[in-house]
C-alpha cells in the first residue's frame, strides 16, 4: 500500500538521467563554481598569481595575512597564495589521473562482468574480492619506495588499486538493468548487445559512476595531499597543499594561521566533490529520507451509541504532503461478525484497516470521524491501547510479517509473554498450544521465518494475532499472495478459528471470489469512498452502484467465454485527484451534472443495504448486470 | 500446420534440476491456448524459452515447422517479427529514462531498418490500436497508470507485426476492471489482426474466458493437456 | 556460511600470495638495486658484484621469492640490509601500539556512530541534520590536517593532553589512554558519521518493514520494537561496516602515526619508504594484509551469527 502511494509521488517526474537536473539545484551549483574556480585558479596561476611559488622573502617571514600578501608568507617569506595556485596544478592534475584510471578500469570491467554474466562475472567477482582485501595505501607505498620519482605512475597504481570499487558498483547496477523486463523485450526483438549496453544500460549507470567518481576524485585529492605530507610528493620547492601542511606543522607553535589556507582549500575541494556525489545520489538513488513528523490523530466524540462492536462514524484519513485518501467513511463490525472490504489498489482499504489500530505511516493521521470499540468512546484515548489484546491485524505478505532474525518460537513466545506473563514453561506451553491451534507442527518453533512457506507463515501470522486473545482480527489480503490451494486451506482456519472463538473478522481484499466464499456482508470501497454495503448476496444479485455493477460486469468468471466483458472504462483516479461529488461520475454511464454538483449522500433504498448513488433506481435491481 | 510447436521441452537453470521437463504443446493460427499453473510450476520459464530468453536443455520447439531451439542471434532477430511476448509487470517492462516512442520505434529502426518518419508514423498507428491517443509517443512510462502501460507494451509487442504473442501474466497485476479493458483489448486484436496467442496465467477463470484450450502445468509438468475449455 | 568461509580463505591465501609477490617484482622491476643504495655513491664493480651475491640479488627473481616465502612460513621475515634490523622482530615491537589505535578508534567509531544513528532513526529532524552536517565535515578534512589543529589546541594552546609519543600499556594505564586520545578522535572522526548514515538508512529500512507494523499492531512496546527488533536487523549490514572501517583505519594510521610521532607500523612504512627499504615495507604490507584477511574472516563469521538467512549452507 505505502508503495503504492510513494509510487504516485514519483509518477510524473521524468525518471532516469534525473543527475543532469541534479546538477541544477543550489547544493550542486556551488561545489561546481568552487572546483570551476580551483581549476581556472590554477591552470592561469602564472597569469594571476601575485609572486613567484618560491620567490623567498626573508624580511617576512611568518606574517599574517595583509594588502600585500593576502593569505600572508612562510617560513621563507614566499606567498601562501601564490603557492597554494601553484600547489593546486599538482594536486589537480593527480586528482585526474586517478579519476581517468578508476574509470576506464572500472567502467569497462564492470559492465562487462554485469551483463556478460558467466563464467567472466565469477573471475571477476573473484579478482575483485581478492583486490578489495589489498590495503590500498600500504600498496601504494611499496610502488612509491621504488618508482616515487614517477608521480604519474603512482597516480595510476593508486586508481588501478581503488577501481574494483567502483567495477563492483558498475557490475551490480548493470546486473539490475540486464534483469529488468525491458531489456528482455529487447533481447526478444533481436537487439544487438552493443545497442543495449548504449541504450539503457549506460544511462541508468551513469548516476552511480557519477556519484562514486566524485567521491573518488575527493578521496584522490586526500590520498595525494598526505602522500606530499608525508614527503613523497613533489620535491621542494615546488608546492603542493600537502607539503604547505606539513610545513605549517613544523612552525605550528609560532604560526598557527598557516595551517588554514592549505587545509580549507584542500578541505573544501573534497567536500565540493563530496557535495556533488550526494546531489547526484539524492537525484537519482532511492536515498532514505528522514522520518516524517508524527501526527496526532484527531478523533471526536460520538454521541450515539452502538450496540456494534466497532463503529466508525465519518472517518477521514490524511496522508503526508495533505493527501485525504479516505473520506467519510461508516462502517460498523458486530460480534462475531464476518464483514468484508472491497476495493481495487488504491482505493483506501488497506489505509482504513492501518488507521483502525493507528498504525498509518509516518505523517498520516485521521483527520476526522469518531470510533466506538465495545461500546466504548476513544475519542480520548485512541486506539492504540486496544494493538494486540482487542484488535489484531494480519497481513498480505506473512513472511515479510515475521521478523527475519528470530525462531518462530520466540516471536509467538515474545507476544504470550506480553500478554499472559508466566513462568518460561507455561509462556513455552501456551506458544505451541497456538502453532498446534492453526495446525501447525510443533517443530516450526525452531525455524527461522525465511523456513517456512507463504501458507506457513500465514498461519504463524494468524498464531500471533491469537496471543492476546483480539476480539476482532483486521485481516488484510491474508490470502493474496498464495497459491489458490493454500488460500482455501487459510480461509477455512481462519473460518474455524472464528467459529471457535467468536472474533469478529474483517476482511480487506479484492478479491470477490474470497469475499463471496467468506463474508456475509460487505463494503464496496472507491477512491476514498464507500460507495455502496450490504449483504454480499444482494451485492451480487441487485447491485445499488453502478462501480459493483461494472465490477460484476468486468469478473471473466460471470461471463461467457469469449465474449467482451462490459469493462468500466478509464481508470481509478490518484488521491488528490478526485472529482467533486461522486468520485465515479467521470466513468459512470448514469452520471448526470448533480453527480458532480455537491457531495452525494449515503442512502439506504433496502433495509440494511445503503449507496452512496443518486441514480441507485435506475440500476433495476441488477438485470443490466445479469444481462 | 501448426504455428508452434513444443516436443518434450526441457529447461533445466542447474544440471539434474529441470523446471520444465517433457512439455509438448501445438498452438494454432488464430487461437489463444492457456497455460494454467500456480507459482513455481514452470510456467513463465515456457513462455521464456519460446521467445529466446532462456536456453532450453532438452526438446525441440518448432516455429511453423521450423525448429528453432537453437536458433542463432541473427534468426532469432528475423523471427522477432513474427514472435512476441508481453510481461506481468507492465512497470517494467517499458524502460522509465525513455519516451514511449523512442522505446516503441526501437525494434523498428533496428530490425526493420525503417527510416525515422516511417517509423513514427507505425508507432503512432500501433498506439491508437491499443486505444492510447498518439501524443503518448513523448511521454515517459512514468506518466501512465498500470492498465495504461499495460496497452504500451501490448504495443510494444505488436509493433513489429508478430503472428504469435506469448502474454506472461499479462493482467495478474491489475486491477479488476482494468483487467476487463486488456483482456477485451487481447480479443479485439485477435479479432482484428488474426493473432495466436500463447496465454500463460495462474488465474483458472481468466484462463477459461480467453483460451479456446488449455493446458495445465504442475511441477515443470503437463498434467492434463490440452482441451477445451470446461 | 562454511562455504564462504572456505572461498574466504582460499581467496585470503590467494591474496597473501599476491600482494608479497607483487612486492617482490616491483623490487626487481625498481631502477638501480639494493646493493648500489647500501653501498651508497663510490663502490668497485667487484664489491658491488659480492654484496649482490650476498643479498641473493644475482638469483632468478622467482627463486628469491621462493627461498623468501620458505623463510616467512617459519616466520622469519628477513632483515632490513638499511638498519640491519629483523623485519618480523621490529614489526612485533611496532604492532601493538597500532592495533591499540586501530582498535579503540573502531570501539569509539562504532559505539558513538551506532548510538547516533538510532537516535537520528528514531526521532529525525534536527539530530538527522547534525549527523548529515558532520558526516561531511569528516568525509572533507583531511586527517593529518584535523591531527595538526587538535594538536594546536588541545596539546599546544591548553596543554591538557600529549601532543606526541606513545606510552604501552604495560608501562602506565593511564598514560596510555592519555597518550591515545587525540589520535583515536582523529581516527575516528570520519568514520563516526559514516557509521551514524549506516545504521541510520539500516534502523530506517528496518522500521519500515512488514514485521515492524506487524508488532506494533500486535501491541509490542516501541522500545522492544526499536532496540529488540529493528536494531537487531540493522546490525546485520552494520557489522560489515566494522570490518571496513578497521580496514580503512590501517591507511589512516599511516598519517596519524606520523603526526603524533607514534612507534606504530604506519610509520614504520613511511619511514622505510622514504629510505627505499624494500624489504621492510614487504613485510609490513604482507603483516596488513594478514590482518585484513583476519578482520575480514571474523565479520564473516559475525555476520553469519547474526543473521539467520546466511547461515545455512
Amino acid at each position: 500500500m505505502t508503495a503504492r502511494i510513494e509510487e504516485f509521488v514519483a509518477r510524473g517526474v521524468r525518471p532516469g538521467r534525473r543527475w543532469r537536473a541534479a546538477l541544477r539545484r543550489p547544493l550542486a551549483v556551488l561545489p561546481l563554481a568552487y572546483l570551476a574556480l580551483l581549476v581556472a585558479g590554477s591552470v592561469l596561476a602564472p597569469l594571476l598569481a601575485p609572486y613567484s611559488p618560491v620567490a623567498a622573502d626573508l624580511d617576512h617571514v611568518l606574517a599574517g595575512p595583509s594588502l600585500s600578501h593576502v593569505l600572508g608568507t612562510d617560513a621563507l617569506g614566499r606567498d601562501v597564495l601564490a603557492r597554494l595556485m601553484y600547489g593546486g596544478r599538482v594536486s589537480l592534475l593527480h586528482a585526474a589521473i586517478v579519476v581517468v584510471t578508476v574509470v576506464v578500469a572500472g567502467v569497462a570491467s564492470g559492465i562487462a562482468a554485469g551483463y556478460l554474466d558467466g563464467w567472466f562475472d565469477r573471475a571477476f567477482t573473484w579478482v575483485v574480492d581478492v583486490l578489495l582485501a589489498i590495503p590500498v595505501l600500504m600498496t601504494l607505498l611499496v610502488v612509491l619506495a621504488v618508482v616515487g620519482e614517477h608521480q604519474t605512475v603512482v597516480m595510476v597504481a593508486l586508481g588501478v588499486l581503488v577501481s574494483p570499487g567502483l567495477a563492483r558498483v558498475v557490475r551490480g547496477a548493470t546486473l539490475a538493468v540486464r534483469k529488468e523486463l525491458y531489456v528482455a523485450a529487447a533481447r526478444v526483438c533481436g537487439l544487438p548487445h552493443h545497442r543495449i549496453v548504449a541504450a539503457h544500460v549506460l544511462p541508468r549507470i551513469a548516476g552511480p559512476v557519477i556519484v562514486q567518481v566524485s567521491l573518488l576524485a575527493g578521496g584522490a585529492l586526500l590520498i595525494d595531499a598526505g602522500l606530499s605530507y608525508l614527503g613523497f610528493g613533489a620535491q621542494p620547492p615546488d608546492p603542493t597543499w600537502g607539503d604547505m601542511i606539513a610545513q605549517a606543522a613544523s612552525v605550528i607553535d609560532r604560526q598557527p594561521w598557516l595551517l588554514v589556507p592549505p587545509g580549507v582549500v584542500l578541505g573544501l575541494a573534497i567536500l565540493a566533490f563530496g557535495l556533488l556525489g550526494d546531489a547526484v545520489r539524492d537525484a537519482t538513488a532511492g536515498h532514505s529520507p528522514l522520518p516524517q513528523p508524527a501526527r496526532t490523530s484527531t478523533l471526536t466524540p460520538c454521541a450515539e451509541p452502538s450496540a456494534a462492536l466497532l463503529s466508525l462514524r465519518g472517518l477521514e484519513v490524511t496522508l503526508a504532503g495533505g493527501r485525504v485518501v479516505v473520506e467519510d467513511l461508516c462502517l460498523e463490525i458486530g460480534h462475531g461478525e464476518t464483514v468484508a472490504l472491497a476495493g481495487e489498489s488504491g482505493c483506501g482499504k488497506s489505509i482504513t484497516g492501518r488507521a483502525i489500530l493507528d498504525l498509518l505511516p509516518a505523517g498520516g493521521a485521521v483527520t476526522a470521524g469518531s470510533f466506538r470499540f465495545d461500546g466504548e468512546d476513544l475519542a480520548a484515548t485512541g486506539p492504540r491501547a486496544l494493538r494486540g489484546s482487542r484488535i489484531a491485524l494480519i497481513s498480505q505478505d506473512p513472511v515479510a510479517a515475521l521478523d527475519p532474525v528470530f525462531p518462530i518460537g520466540r516471536q509467538v513466545g515474545e507476544l504470550v509473554r506480553l500478554r499472559h506473563g508466566g513462568s518460561r514453561t507455561s509462556v513455552r506451553q501456551r506458544t505451541l498450544q497456538l502453532l498446534r491451534d492453526v495446525n501447525l507442527p510443533e517443530e516450526v518453533a525452531r525455524r527461522y521465518p525465511h523456513e517456512l512457506s507463504g501458507g506457513m507463515a500465514q498461519r504463524v501470522a494468524i498464531a500471533m494475532a491469537l496471543a492476546g486473545e483480539p476480539s476482532l482480527l483486521i485481516a488484510d489480503e491474508p490470502t493474496t499472495a498464495l497459491d489458490a490451494a493454500v488460500q482455501a486451506e487459510v480461509l477455512a482456519l481462519l473460518g474455524r478459528l472464528q467459529a471457535e472463538r467468536g472474533m469478529a473478522i474483517l476482511l480487506i481484499t479484492h478479491d470477490w471470489a474470497v469475499v463471496t466464499s467468506f463474508c456475509r456482508r460487505a463494503y464496496v470501497m472507491y477512491a476514498g469512498h464507500i460507495v455502496e454495503s450490504g449483504p454480499v448476496e444482494e451485492l451480487l444479485t441487485r447491485p445499488r452502484h453502478p462501480y459493483t455493477e461494472g465490477l460484476l460486469g468486468a469478473m471473466p468468471s460471470r461471463a461467457r467465454p469469449g465474449t467482451r466483458l462490459t469493462a468500466i472504462p478509464g481508470s481509478v483516479p490518484e488521491p488528490g485527484q478526485w472529482p467533486s461529488g461522486c468520485h465515479f461520475a467521470p466513468r459512470c454511464t448514469l452520471a448526470t451534472p448533480e453527480c458532480s454538483a455537491a457531495p452525494v449522500p449515503v442512502s439506504e433504498p433496502d433495509a440494511g443495504h445503503r449507496t452512496r448513488c443518486l441514480h441507485h433506481d435506475e440500476l433495476a435491481g441488477g438485470e443490466r448486470a445479469s444481462a | 500446420m501448426p504455428l508452434l510447436e513444443l516436443r518434450g521441452l526441457r529447461v533445466a537453470y542447474r544440471p539434474h534440476h529441470p523446471v520444465v521437463d517433457g512439455v509438448d504443446l501445438v498452438v494454432r493460427p488464430g487461437e489463444t491456448l492457456g497455460l494454467l499453473g500456480a507459482s513455481g510450476s514452470g510456467k513463465s520459464t515456457v513462455g521464456h524459452a519460446v521467445v529466446g530468453l532462456v536456453r532450453p536443455s532438452g526438446g525441440r520447439i518448432l516455429f511453423r515447422g521450423e525448429d528453432i531451439t537453437h536458433a542463432t542471434a541473427r534468426r532469432r532477430r528475423a523471427l522477432s517479427t513474427r514472435l512476441q511476448i508481453v510481461f506481468q509487470d507492465p512497470h517494467g517492462s517499458l524502460n522509465p529514462s525513455r519516451t514511449v516512442g523512442s522505446t516503441l520505434a526501437e525494434p523498428l529502426r533496428v530490425v526493420r531498418r525503417l527510416p525515422r518518419r516511417a517509423a513514427e508514423a507505425r508507432v503512432a498507428a500501433v498506439l491508437e490500436r491499443v486505444g492510447m491517443p498518439p501524443a503518448v509517443a513523448r511521454r515517459y512510462p512514468g506518466a501512465f497508470s498500470g492498465g495504461q502501460l499495460q496497452r504500451i507494451a501490448i504495443a510494444r509487442a505488436l509493433v513489429l507485426e508478430p503472428e504469435l504473442l506469448v502474454c506472461d501474466e499479462p493482467t495478474s497485476a491489475l486491477d479488476l476492471s482494468v483487467q476487463a479493458q486488456i483482456l477485451n483489448l487481447l480479443l479485439d486484436l485477435q479479432h482484428q489482426l488474426g493473432l495466436s496467442y500463447l496465454f500463460i496465467s495462474h488465474d483458472a477463470d481468466v484462463v477459461r474466458f480467453l483460451c479456446h484450450r488449455v493446458v495445465t502445468l504442475r511441477g515443470g509438468r503437463i498434467t492434463e493437456p490440452a482441451g477445451p475449455r470446461s | 556460511m562454511l562455504r564462504l568461509i572456505a572461498h574466504r580463505l582460499v581467496v585470503s591465501v590467494v591474496l597473501v600470495f599476491l600482494v608479497s609477490l607483487l612486492a617482490f617484482l616491483l623490487q626487481a622491476a625498481a631502477p638501480g638495486d639494493l646493493a648500489r643504495t647500501i653501498l651508497g655513491q663510490n663502490f668497485s664493480t667487484e664489491a658491488h658484484e659480492q654484496l649482490r651475491h650476498q643479498l641473493g640479488l644475482d638469483q632468478p627473481v622467482l627463486t628469491q621469492y621462493g627461498q623468501w616465502l620458505r623463510d616467512a612460513l617459519h616466520g622469519d621475515l628477513g632483515s632490513s640490509p638499511i638498519s640491519g634490523l629483523s623485519v618480523a622482530g621490529e614489526i612485533g615491537n611496532r604492532l601493538p601500539v597500532t592495533l591499540s589505535l586501530i582498535g579503540c578508534a573502531t570501539a569509539v567509531t562504532a559505539f558513538v556512530g551506532v548510538a547516533l544513528g538510532v537516535v537520528s532513526a528514531v526521532h529525525g529532524g534536527r539530530i538527522g541534520r547534525v549527523v548529515d552536517v558532520l558526516s561531511l565535515i569528516g568525509y572533507a578534512l583531511p586527517s593529518f590536517w584535523f591531527a595538526l589543529t587538535m594538536v594546536t589546541l588541545f596539546a599546544v594552546t591548553v596543554q591538557l593532553l600529549p601532543a606526541t609519543g606513545y606510552v604501552a600499556l604495560g608501562a602506565s594505564p593511564a598514560g596510555w589512554a592519555r597518550s591515545l586520545v587525540l589520535p583515536v578522535a582523529t581516527l575516528a572522526l570520519p568514520g563516526i558519521a559514516v557509521f551514524a548514515k549506516q545504521t541510520r538508512d539500516a534502523m530506517l529500512d528496518a522500521l519500515s518493514r512488514d514485521y515492524v507494523t506487524a508488532l506494533r499492531a500486535h501491541g509490542v512496546p516501541e522500545r522492544s520494537v526499536i532496540l529488540r527488533h529493528a536494531l537487531r536487523n540493522a546490525a546485520i549490514p552494520v557489522v560489515t561496516l566494522v570490518g571496513l572501517t578497521f580496514i580503512g583505519l590501517l591507511s589512516g594510521t599511516v598519517f596519524v602515526e606520523s603526526v603524533f610521532a607514534m612507534p606504530g607500523l604506519g610509520g614504520l612504512a613511511v619511514q622505510a619508504t622514504s629510505s627505499h627499504d624494500i624489504k621492510m615495507i614487504q613485510g609490513v604490507v604482507v603483516v596488513f594484509t594478514v590482518i585484513v584477511v583476519v578482520v575480514n574472516l571474523v565479520v564473516d563469521l559475525a555476520y553469519g551469527g547474526l543473521n539467520p538467512k546466511a547461515r545455512v549452507r
